[in-house]
């Protein structure tokens, strides 16, 4: 056996299908993220709340990055599956999720806040994924061994003028530094080439594909696009997790690639709801438990459609009795915004449920994104019936 | 006095006192002077830190009636009014009664309805946001309408400190274009917005700092129903013809976080958690507290003093190369001492948690500054020997925006309970020539169904699980989910509110009857409503019923049954209750206590000038809601805090010197 190494990407198409990858790479974590921090109960953890929370946002913020950067290279974010050197692949995954795309962050897991959680997530943003040598991850075909070496790809050819030309930057549809919030820093418009790569670069830089090198660094290093308004500073995913893991925070003097020596962190585990992940149709929940569930889903659905549907620049037609013709264009940016509350509600609401079967343990979202709608139908049709059980 | 403690003690760490502290901080660096201030605050500074501001969102979330002081836990030390402790102030016989069960002792004849609450941050905590200006008329009520006074400065002189008040402290959301207020020029809010800060806005075209907060479904509602319409309210007699009205709705600015309208603008999320609270997440519960902090409270800038200029040096750091900012919590200021036409010194009493003694403190500065809330400030003054009192005017003239509630069914599903508080007004009545004869007043169109008038949506329940007599629950399960949907979203309401004019009868006094623990004064109120404010109360009822009626509700109704129509109603019995004209109505306190130390240009009949200093005392300023002389239809924060911002530019001025 050959040991496959990652291939540069080699034209402006190419490049356009790694974007669409790279914003649903970064969609990809978001729900192993918020699982872990929908399961705290309130007013406990505070601090691994807070921990966890602050990279969410970061994350949202870097699928937008990604998405700036795809729109000005005139190319509209979709949900549709992207062929990638040769291969079909969906943006949006179906957990449990294992990247054709990058091998060594492994299986993406939706799980209550725990040990293992947190291991996962140390994984994930760790820049060899948790080993010694990114020789050691096998290299899938088509695909890149660490996150980090996917956008060292993406920056290279964003750097090449051969593969775009100054005039591909187009700087259509870009979401405005204005309507992005909550904390995570500024979301950049994307109008050259240099916007273009600091785009990405601060999507390295806050969160996966972080360099080793940054391991030899201050853990609480941040540059200066990551102070926040009032000296608040955000420092890498990696090192913010690792304190998670570890139960204490880094000393300011400390590496990242150290053990966190600093003060207490402490995390209570038994203060989490014990949700438990059953995907779509590996159970036999029905009744009004399996209907939240199918629910849940098609919000989400609606959510990440209504993300998409922003990033594409397109409004979207809802109902307003007081307009004449009872419908109303309104900005699908927003919308979602009010889906992703919704979802949070909805996500604590099912794992404080308990299981019918198993009533040790609650219900846990899916995060399953229907996406035709045959299936959105069914999840609709059998949530109805289901809603209509009772035991 | 050679060497004072600090430079500037300011008593009271509410919006007021924060953005004081913030201005000559930041005023004074452009001279490269570098003050040390101190801050004294009476309550507790919990909510400072993120997680213990999170024990007040719990504090409310169990509270069973959830009125504006109920996450902010009372001390025995430092005692806050509650709009609870509000009984009649007669007894079974009709005789006057001293209602003394809370922390005021009201003497009446109409107990005093508005709270305040007495924590680090001030009553910006539990405000609804409401950031409207004064119109131009408000500042010259008695050159236009031969009522009440004028201030010693105009609409004109203010607005520059108004727009700093909305860019730099606050942050307020709003569209200049759809502010349409009567009594400006050409009805234009171009021209009454329109800048002299060219640099900053181009042309003079004034925009606020973030997008409106949009209009509730309410809102939209009613804009398509009564939008245009003519409300005709009747003269007081045969040589006073009719007035008319016509309706526009009108989207409110508020100190709620939105879009910004510029990139340079940044959002203020909440103290301690920049990333919460950079939008409105529509939790609906403005009043007592947003979870979150997307509106704003004086934490924020108080935060922002003490993260960026902290009263502690740093290793390395001299002093006098930057300014430093002491906030001390739990300090009760008990005397402004002054001899000789200027305070000398201020005590204050410091108490504990854990069981020790309060302590005696004493603290100089070359400038005080009283910026606790009007009625606080006032009570301090008295007990200081009667201090910058030589108007007797101190304590007096203390106003509200008296409410008239009036609510009903509405043929629809309006989506009530939804949103922030209030997004919209009907600015209509706000000024016009019948303010001669009668209060001018602002429509407040509530997006909470009925929750101030009838304790919804909780009675609703009652009324559908019922009980009756025969002990039988009516709905219950599936069904009471169902007829609740039907009901509470279409419960409307509206506040009526009305300027009150400046009486000096109606005051705050101390009487050495009436102590808190500390062995502090008691603030002691007497209170009533002028003829002029009551006067509009059959005209805003009258303008109710003609509105209700465009609106489908013409029916009257009451509780426990549950159709269109107008559920308003006035018990006799009521606390608040109003006699007028043979008509019974009962009114609101709205929390805006304002004027018990006006200011004006003659020593004689005001205490302070329109700097807020002192006539008396030069090295003393007293600030805040208190120095307004009239009230107008705006609530009163937006301007409280221009004027705090004039106070601090001149503060700065002269310890710069």
């Amino acid at each position: 056996m050959t040991t496959r190494t990652p291939e540069p990407i080699k034209d402006l198409t190419e490049l356009k299908a790694a974007l669409q990858l790279a914003v649903g790479l970064e969609l990809s974590t978001i729900p192993v993220y918020l699982t872990a921090l929908y399961s705290i109960k309130d007013g406990t953890n505070t601090d691994a709340a807070q921990t966890i929370r602050s990279v969410v946002m970061e994350e949202m913020l870097h699928m937008a990055l990604a998405a700036n950067v795809l729109n000005s290279l005139g190319e509209r974010p979709s949900v549709r599956p992207v062929t990638f050197r040769g291969n079909q692949v969906s943006p949006v995954p179906v957990y449990p999720y294992t990247s054709p795309l990058v091998s060594g962050i492994g299986e993406l897991a939706l799980r209550p806040l725990s040990t293992e959680a947190v291991d996962s997530f140390v994984r994930i943003e760790h820049p060899y994924h948790g080993e010694t040598d990114p020789a050691k991850i096998k290299c899938p075909k088509g695909g890149y061994p660490t996150i980090g070496m996917f956008y060292d790809a993406i920056k290279a050819a964003l750097e090449s003028t051969k593969i775009c030309k100054d005039s591909d930057f187009t700087g259509a549809r870009q979401v405005k530094a204005t309507e992005y919030y909550g904390g995570a820093g500024e979301l950049i418009e994307v109008t050259d080439r240099k916007t273009a790569l600091a785009a990405i670069n601060k999507i390295v830089d806050q969160g996966e594909g972080l360099p080793i090198e940054r391991m030899k660094q201050q853990a609480k290093t941040v540059t200066d696009e990551d102070k926040l308004g009032y000296g608040w500073q955000m420092y890498s995913h990696y090192a913010r997790f690792r304190e998670l893991q570890t139960g204490r925070r880094f000393r300011s003097t400390q590496t990242a690639g150290e053990t966190p020596a600093g003060s207490l962190l402490l995390v209570d585990y038994d203060a989490v709801q014990p949700a438990q992940f059953v995907k779509l149709n590996g159970d036999i929940t029905g009744g009004p438990e399996g209907a939240a569930l199918n629910e849940f889903d098609l919000a989400y659905t609606r959510l990440v459609d209504d993300v998409y549907l922003a990033f594409s620049g397109a409004e979207k037609k809802v109902e307003n009795k007081l307009e004449p013709s009872g419908k109303q264009s309104k900005d699908p940016l927003p919308l979602a915004v009010h889906g992703m509350y919704a979802l949070k509600n909805r996500a604590v609401a099912l794992m404080r449920t308990p299981i019918p079967s198993s009533p040790k343990h609650t219900l846990c979202p899916r995060f399953h994104y229907a996406a035709t709608e045959d299936d959105r139908k069914k999840l609709r049709d059998t949530a109805q019936q289901m809603r209509g059980q009772s035991r | 006095m050679s060497n004072p403690d600090y430079d500037l003690v300011i008593v009271g760490g509410g919006i007021s006192g924060a953005a004081i502290a913030k201005t000559v901080v930041e005023q004074s660096a452009k001279n490269k002077k570098f003050p040390r201030i101190l801050i004294l605050e009476a309550g507790r500074a919990t909510a400072l830190s993120a997680d213990k501001y999170d024990t007040y969102v719990e504090a409310y979330h169990e509270a069973l009636i959830k009125v504006p002081n109920s996450p902010y836990p009372a001390s025995a030390s430092a005692p806050q009014p509650d709009v609870l402790d509000i009984r009649p102030l007669k007894d079974a016989h009709g005789k006057p009664k001293i209602g003394d069960q809370g922390y005021f002792v009201q003497k009446g004849p109409m107990p005093f309805g508005s709270d305040y609450a007495r924590s680090l941050g001030g009553t910006t905590l539990h405000w609804l946001g409401t950031t409207l200006r004064m119109l131009p008329n408000d500042f010259r009520m008695n050159e236009t309408y031969g009522r009440g006074v004028d201030w010693p400065i105009r609409y004109e002189d203010l607005k520059p400190y108004y727009e700093r008040a909305e860019w730099d402290v606050i942050g307020v959301a709003a569209d200049v274009d759809h502010q349409y207020y009567p009594g400006i020029e050409d009805d234009d809010p171009k021209k009454y917005f329109r800048s002299k800060n060219l640099e900053k806005f181009k042309n003079g075209v004034y925009h606020f700092p973030m997008e409106e907060i949009p209009s509730s479904y309410l809102d939209q509602y009613l804009a398509k129903h009564v939008d245009g319409m003519t409300i005709t309210l009747p003269g007081m007699d045969r040589d006073e013809p009719d007035h008319e009205f016509t309706i526009r709705i009108s989207n409110t600015p508020v100190a709620r976080n939105s879009t910004p309208t510029t990139p340079d603008y940044k959002v203020v999320g909440a103290a301690g958690n920049a990333d919460r609270g950079q939008r409105c997440e529509g939790n609906s519960s403005c009043i007592p507290i947003c979870p979150v902090q997307a509106k704003y409270n004086a934490l924020k800038t108080l935060y922002e003093l003490i993260v960026r200029y902290p009263y502690q040096l740093k290793e390395g750091e001299k002093e006098g190369q930057r300014a430093r900012v002491d906030i001390r919590s739990q300090c009760v200021a008990t005397e402004v001492m002054h001899d000789d036409g200027k305070v000398t010194g201020l005590t204050y009493k410091t108490y504990y948690d854990d069981g020790f003694k309060p302590t005696d403190h004493t603290v100089t500065a070359r400038t005080y500054v009283l910026a606790a809330n009007a009625i606080e400030n006032a009570t301090l003054l008295l007990a200081s020997n009667n201090a910058a009192n030589r108007s007797d005017q101190v304590g007096r003239n203390l106003m509200d925006h008296p409410l008239l509630l009036t609510w009903g069914l509405l043929p629809e599903n309006v989506g009530a309970y939804r949103g922030p508080g209030s997004t919209s007004g009907i600015p209509s009545f706000r000024d016009g020539d019948f303010r001669d004869a009668r209060t001018a007043f602002r429509v407040e169109i509530g997006n909470w169904g009925w929750n101030f008038p009838e304790n919804t949506p909780y009675t609703t329940v009652l009324d559908l699980v019922g009980g009756g007599e025969d002990g039988k629950a009516q709905f219950y399960g599936k069904a009471l989910r169902k007829r609740l949907g039907e009901i509470l979203p279409r419960q409307f309401r509206i506040a009526w509110e009305l300027e009150q004019d400046p009486e000096a009868r109606n005051r705050v006094t101390i009487d050495d009857r009436y102590r808190d623990a500390l062995n502090k004064y008691r603030p002691v109120i007497e209170y009533d409503l002028s003829d002029y404010v009551k006067a509009s109360l059959p005209w805003a009822a009258e303008a109710s019923r003609q509105l209700f009626a465009q609106l489908g509700m013409a029916e009257k109704r009451r509780r426990p049954t549950y159709e269109t129509g107008d559920y308003s109603h006035y018990d006799a019995d009521d606390a608040s209750v109003v006699q007028y004209e043979g008509e019974t109505y009962c009114v609101r306190g709205a929390g805006h206590v304002v004027g018990t130390h006006r200011m004006g240009d003659d020593p004689t009949t005001s205490v302070v000038d329109s700097h807020q200093r002192s006539h008396d005392l030069p090295n003393l300023f007293i600030a805040g809601c208190g120095s307004m002389p009239t009230l107008g239809t705006s609530n009163p924060t937006l301007t409280m805090t221009a004027l705090a911002l004039r106070t601090g530019d001149k503060i700065a001025e002269e310890l710069s010197k």
